[in-house]
């Protein structure tokens, strides 16, 4: 129950951690229906989610100033 | 005996283990070993089970794929909250936690609940549950079809529970060199490595076919960290701008 409120709680909180994470699993996802290489398309998944966590920390850098 | 089909479950199988243990031993070191081995324990339960009640039809009837990008996403979720965490932390853009101070509220925390006090947190024991599930249906899908394939599934049940022991063994010797690692540090390692396991599954589960199969978790582990690492002292040379900014028109 907690591990689920833990869930809730992220995705609210974090809105575009998870929203990158979603979009990153969208673009693998249409990437390994056309068929690209396992290396290409493991490349761009891997660097799209580490996107998703820089574009979050940059916003709560913005939004609460240097801390 | 067939050494050869041994061999082979012994190599597949302790990859698995050492996959599990690397997640287990995560848990117990930020979490505590009761929830780590709470989860651990009912995956083990929920395993048997499973194998007990389907046996070799297993390997038909659960869709590997569905397993791996359901545990893939939870770890992802949780493991990438963590290193943004650590980030923020590092770059001095967030209170580094308290070890002492933190220790202190636990121990206060335990005394409080008493001795029927639990101690068990859902999300580690989760984390925990999720890793040795999976990685313990990848090594009975080993098992079953090696030893199928060759007609010696007792060879090949023997080779996985020698690797099973020995990745035990090497859980409890690296335990205690680890807890001496600082909780900030293994907060932040453990963010990349939860963030790597869970690229690696949920990318597996949507049907990425990784470079040199379980070897690429490495590689996502070392990118994680570098890039990490790289955008902490990105972060620190703003904000030590930023700061000689403000002194300089004040």
């Amino acid at each position: 129950m907690r591990a689920l409120k833990v869930i809730i709680g992220l995705i609210y909180d974090d809105k575009w951690l998870v929203g990158g994470i979603a979009g990153a699993i969208i673009i693998a996802k249409s990437l390994a229906v056309i068929g690209v290489s396992g290396a290409v398309a493991g490349i761009l998944f891997m660097v799209l989610l580490f996107g998703a966590v820089l574009i979050s920390v940059v916003r709560e850098v913005r939004t609460k100033g240097t801390g | 005996m067939n050494w050869y089909v041994a061999g082979a479950s012994f190599l597949g199988t302790a990859v698995e283990f050492v996959e599990a243990l690397t997640i287990v031993l995560a848990v117990l070191l930020t979490k505590g070993w009761r929830t780590s081995l709470a989860g651990a324990s009912l995956a083990v339960v929920v395993l048997a089970a499973l194998v007990l009640i389907l046996g070799y039809p297993l390997v038909h009837i659960v869709q590997l794929g569905i397993v791996q990008f359901v545990v893939g996403l939870l770890m992802l979720l949780f493991g990438m909250r963590w290193l943004r965490k650590a980030i923020l932390r590092y770059s001095g853009h967030k209170a580094v936690h308290d070890e002492a101070k933190a220790f202190a509220r636990e121990l206060e925390r335990q005394r409080k609940s008493g001795a029927g006090g639990v101690g068990i947190d859902g999300f580690g024991a989760l984390t925990a549950f999720n890793g040795v599930l999976l990685e313990g249906l990848e090594s009975v899908f080993i098992v079953i079809t090696v030893g199928l394939s060759a007609g010696a599934l007792p060879s090949a049940v023997a080779g996985s529970l020698v690797a099973f022991v020995l990745v035990v063994l090497a859980g409890v010797a690296f335990k205690r060199p680890l807890q001496t690692v600082p909780e900030n540090t293994l907060k932040f390692v453990v963010g990349v490595m939860l963030s790597a396991f869970g690229t690696f599954w949920a990318g597996e589960g949507l049907g990425i076919a990784w470079w040199n199969q379980d070897l690429s978790i490495v590689i996502v582990m070392a990118f994680y960290l570098t890039a990490s690492l790289l955008f902490v002292s990105y972060l620190r040379a703003t904000r030590r701008s930023a700061v000689a900014d403000s002194v300089h028109s004040a």
